[in-house]
């Protein structure tokens, strides 16, 4: 018996077997080191070709980063070089006390330069705006202040950029240069109630008055 | 047997994609140039 057991233990540490796994199960690193494999384990993959882009797709990928860039600049160019500016915030106003609070208490046009240049402070409400019609001589640059004095209500001014949100505690400024005669019509473009399909006004742009 | 069909074709050029994504990318900016020229006509606001 004792013999038996020495030629036992003498198997198990023989440094030629020292695999845990039963015959015929080779390890994982066995089977990527494989005999058949040229090259040695840290040259089989380059580190550049996990990142391949095919020459379509990378044409594609420049095409699209230029228009963006394109894009822009046209944006950058409108808004810096022609001055088309999107609204601004000109401040707060209670509106709960609109009508006490000058100038909105007398909203219309107030004249900066006769003849080139005016403030146009309007009040929006369910479902009208105050001045619903102003005149302003052709040339003239109208400063165009708005708000509201109960729900949010909007202001878009027909064939032109002034395009604004109306919206209660904060008043809203753009600027709009009339170098035609004619009728501009102002409606309210965001839904308001159901009286917001009769929410409109007008800009009467006339030929200056000689003399002025 | 007849011959067996090969699994890619070295010389296939994916003319059918040029096509369509090129036609994208034109119609993309006349739409998107249109409403730009048509915002510029519309004059300047400050």
């Amino acid at each position: 018996m004792t013999d038996d057991t020495d030629s036992q233990d003498a198997s198990a540490q023989d440094p030629a077997d020292e695999s845990p796994w039963p015959d015929g199960v080779v390890e994982a690193d066995e089977t990527f080191h494989s005999e058949e494999s040229a090259d040695p384990p840290d040259k089989l993959v380059e580190p550049d070709e996990h990142v391949h882009i095919d020459a379509y797709e990378k044409n594609w990928i420049r095409i699209a980063i230029a228009t963006l860039i394109l894009f822009f600049i046209a944006v950058l160019f409108a808004g810096l070089a022609l001055g088309i500016q999107v609204p601004s915030d000109e401040g707060r106003v209670d509106p709960n006390t609109l009508a006490e609070t000058p100038p909105w208490s007398e909203p219309g046009l107030r004249t900066i330069v006769e003849g080139e240049e005016y403030d146009m402070y309007i009040v929006a409400s369910r479902f009208s705006f105050d001045p619903n019609q102003v005149a302003v001589p052709r040339g003239a640059t109208v400063n165009i202040y708005s708000t509201s004095s109960d729900v949010q209500h909007g202001f878009i001014l027909r064939d032109t950029n002034v395009n604004m949100m109306v919206i209660p505690g904060q008043v809203s400024k753009l600027s709009a240069k009339f170098d035609k005669v004619g009728t501009f019509d102002f409606v309210c473009q965001e839904y308001c109630g159901l009286g917001h399909a009769v929410m409109f006004g007008q800009i009467v742009v006339e030929e200056p008055v000689e003399g002025e | 047997m007849g011959p067996v069909a090969q699994d890619f074709d070295e010389s296939f050029k994916p003319k059918g994609t040029w096509a369509f994504v090129t036609g994208f990318a034109v119609m993309l900016f006349i739409l998107w140039f249109s409403v730009y020229l048509l915002v510029l006509s519309r004059g300047i606001t400050i």
